[in-house]
């Protein structure tokens, strides 16, 4: 959703979200912190089309928005965040750690025209968001890392050591460290085999 | 795959020993040997209900006590509750969070108001003589069958075996305003939405369904069988919608009927369609079981007996007037269709929708012929997938999907790493004194795209051939079953997520996320409103093989092994 995205934001909710018309539902927010691209500033209307996110009133968010010119001075702002995508904070702000990583993976999504996303920089600003404190990040992190993975090119060794001891350092999320301990195994079966990545499925009889 | 898989109990049974006497008073040359008994019980997480001992909050609804200390009648994050220790017994995961009604489908934390009308636990039981058939549909969005602490599974274990059940079938209507079976609706994506008493609580009433169904059995003189043009029901038509457009543009549009008639009238009615019951959309914060319970209130107003609604395969076919609308599809000779709005979304266009429905099937039922039904036949087949969707596994990582440890042991999947799903299907035949068949059931753990039932190789898209991965074509479901009368009970037992066709499956990724190659381009100049989506469905679907595992394994349960020669999609299944 990163790179459908033309900017990613930390805003406030001004009022709990709300259905409007047939097509879409509304949210007004306050701008809080650009991360990165091009964003809001101050009060602004983030439009959603339907399945919707909902944000209750004051609530924190981080937000990934798309620009769409209505005329030739007003702009619309949408969401591009899929059902169940929606990243509520804790607080009005997100760490230093959060604000590094996130913009790490965006410069890797969003090249300069005319180059290609950077896989290796986005792999390994993945791996860095695996231990954020935000527990939904950590597990949009661990998604698009499995996604990523159907390629084992692209995640290098040290990536997929990473994933293979992951849960052992104290900033490990020690519920999510078993599904990424599997993905680091799943990508050293592959390398040992030294095949093209398999069929993700299988068959057995139980 | 191996035919040993697959366990059949055949029996015919003699006209002589079970023939009804009173047979011979009806008109028709109808036939029956069986008997049949129905129970509703309800689910409905509101009020007082003798079978619930958990909490209940001030609202009525059922839920852990908290302080509403914003005054919005509703619990939020952060508000103060009694963590009742009975939650934490059944998943350890509840200590420390809020348990109450989440609604299940669309966005997290829309947390239950009220209840507007009953759901529930809806049981029909065939029994021909030798084989005893329980049929239950639940209205829910779907659920497990082998969830760790909770599932049909349990229900099944609580049924006393003196009643003998031979065979169940658990099914769920994948309601969208019932409560969250899955985990997947809490506050967050990443929290769990489930109450674990409740979900102990209707495992209970599955059994308690069952057992009384059983208890009702009684002889049936007459059975009835309807359906609508299974290619274009005009009565139907604009009733169905894909979802966000998605080609092609094709449903299964046969609405399914049959009545058991007994000494006294109708004892009991079976109903299928294939759409999402969503039809209240995202805003709705009361239970309700949406359209079905309309559907069921007119069959039953009409034709009497106890009606149980199952949805049949209604993967990407949702109702008028969800996420392809305004000028999407017609209804009218004019072009018009009246649902195709959000504008009037609300209990009376839902009840407007189920009562049309309803009134389909029940005036089709009252004029239908008679089936002759002399014997039941029950297969059934299990086989393991390995899920490629890591949303799944990291589902269960999170303790968000609490799946029984044994039946999804890594271990038996082949490499032995992420969830191991486990596929069962039901296939059941109802055949004449000649064996020949004239009801067929086959039971789908999701939801399947109509396309996969009705045949890929002649229902599939041709707006956009960039967009074909090249694998190949499922099997017809359709085509491998014999009976007049073809239903297809979705979301059973299990619900394993979305089965898409091959051809067109995009799994995610973060540059390009299910996006199609014709991306927002029209495909039908009689409505330009219909425009190519992005790929939602993969987010939620277990693996792209799942589609060839449910039809061949359909093809197999009804025509044996040999049908799945040349069939290049079962023979690639590993």
């Amino acid at each position: 959703m990163m790179a459908a995205a033309d900017g990613m934001l930390v805003a406030r909710a001004a009022a709990a979200t709300r259905a409007r018309g047939e097509h879409d539902a509304a949210t007004p927010f306050l701008a809080r912190e650009k991360i990165a691209g091009e964003v809001p500033s101050e009060g602004f209307v983030l439009d959603q089309r339907p399945p919707i996110l909902r944000y209750a009133e004051v609530q924190d968010a981080l937000l990934l928005v798309a620009r769409e010119q209505e005329g030739a001075a007003r702009a619309r702002w949408i969401s591009v965040q899929p059902a169940g995508a929606g990243i509520v904070l804790d607080g009005p702000t997100v760490s230093e750690q959060t604000r590094v990583v996130l913009r790490e993976l965006w410069a890797a999504v969003h090249p300069e025209p005319g180059a290609e996303p950077d896989v290796a920089a986005a792999a390994k600003a993945l791996l860095a968001a695996l231990t954020l404190s935000e527990q939904k990040l950590r597990a949009l992190a661990f998604l698009d890392l499995s996604t990523l993975a159907n390629d084992p090119q692209h995640l290098p060794p040290l990536i997929t050591e990473r994933l293979l001891g992951y849960g052992g350092q104290p900033e490990d999320d020690a519920q999510m460290a078993p599904a990424v301990r599997d993905l680091g195994r799943r990508l050293t079966s592959r390398g040992t085999a030294g095949n093209a990545p398999p069929a993700a499925t299988g068959a057995k009889q139980p | 795959m191996e035919s040993n898989e697959i366990r059949a109990v055949l029996v015919l049974v003699t006209f002589a020993t079970l023939l009804v006497s009173g047979c011979s008073d009806s008109s028709s040359s109808s036939s029956t040997t069986l008997r049949v008994g129905v129970a509703a019980v309800p689910i409905t997480p509101c009020g007082a209900n003798a079978a619930w001992d958990g909490p209940v909050t001030a609202s009525g609804v059922w839920g852990e006590s908290y302080a509403d200390a914003n005054g919005n009648g509703r619990y939020d994050v952060g508000e103060t509750f009694t963590d009742d220790a009975r939650n934490e017994a059944l998943d350890a995961q509840s200590k420390g969070k809020y348990d109450g009604i989440y609604m299940a489908g669309f966005g997290a934390d829309r947390i239950a108001l009220g209840c507007h009308d009953d759901i529930w636990a809806r049981t029909i039981v065939v029994d021909d003589g030798t084989t005893r058939l329980a049929i239950t549909s639940v209205d829910l969005v779907g659920t497990l069958k082998y969830g760790s602490y909770y599932g049909f599974a349990h229900a099944e274990a609580m049924v006393d075996p003196a009643l003998g059940v031979t065979n169940f079938i658990h099914a769920s209507t994948h309601n969208h305003q019932g409560p969250d079976a899955l985990g997947l609706w809490g506050t967050d994506t990443v929290v769990d939405g489930k109450f674990p008493l409740y979900l102990a609580f209707i495992d209970r009433q599955v059994a308690s369904a069952i057992s009384a169904a059983v208890g009702a059995l009684e002889p049936v003189r007459e059975v009835r069988g309807f359906r609508t043009d299974p290619d274009e029901s005009p009565d139907l038509r604009g009733l169905q919608v894909r979802t966000g457009c998605r080609p092609p543009f094709i449903f299964d549009s046969e609405l399914r009927a049959l009545s058991f008639t007994g000494a006294n009238g109708t004892i009991a009615t079976l109903l299928n369609w294939g759409t999402h019951p969503e039809s209240l959309e995202s805003e709705n914060e009361l239970i309700t079981s949406d359209f079905p319970h309309y559907i069921r209130d007119e069959v039953e107003r009409q034709v009497g007996g106890t009606a149980v609604y199952l949805s049949a395969d209604l993967g990407a076919a949702e109702i008028v007037g969800d996420t392809c609308v305004g000028g999407a599809d017609a209804r009218n000779a004019d072009g018009s269709n009246e649902f195709d709005s959000r504008d009037g979304i609300g209990f009376p266009r839902t009840e407007r929708i189920g009562r049309m429905v309803g009134d389909i099937a029940a005036r089709g039922l009252l004029a239908a012929p008679t089936i002759e039904a002399a014997s039941l036949d029950v297969r059934t087949a299990s086989k393991r997938l390995a899920a490629s969707n890591a949303t799944f596994e990291l589902a269960r990582s999170l303790g968000i999907l609490d799946l029984d440890a044994q039946v999804y042991d890594p271990a038996l999947c082949p490499g032995g790493t992420g969830l191991c799903g486990l596929f069962e299907q039901t296939a059941v035949t109802v055949a004449d004194g000649d064996g020949k068949p004239q009801v067929q059931i086959i039971t789908i753990p999701g939801e399947i795209f109509p396309e996969l039932y009705l045949g890929v190789a002649e229902h599939r898209r041709t707006d956009c051939p960039a967009a074909d991965t090249g694998r190949p074509a499922e099997p017809s479901i359709r085509d491998a079953m014999e009976a007049p009368f073809r239903l297809v009970f979705g979301l059973s037992p299990d619900e394993l997520g979305y089965i898409v066709p091959g051809y067109d499956y995009y799994p995610a990724n973060i540059f390009d996320e299910q996006r199609d190659p014709c991306d927002g381009q029209e495909y039908d100049p009689s409505y330009p409103r219909r425009r190519v989506p992005t790929h939602y469905h993969e987010v939620l679907s277990i693996g792209v093989e799942a589609a060839s595992y449910v039809t061949c394994t359909a093809v197999e349960l009804f025509q044996g092994s040999a049908a799945l020669a040349g069939q290049p999609a079962c023979e690639a299944l590993p």
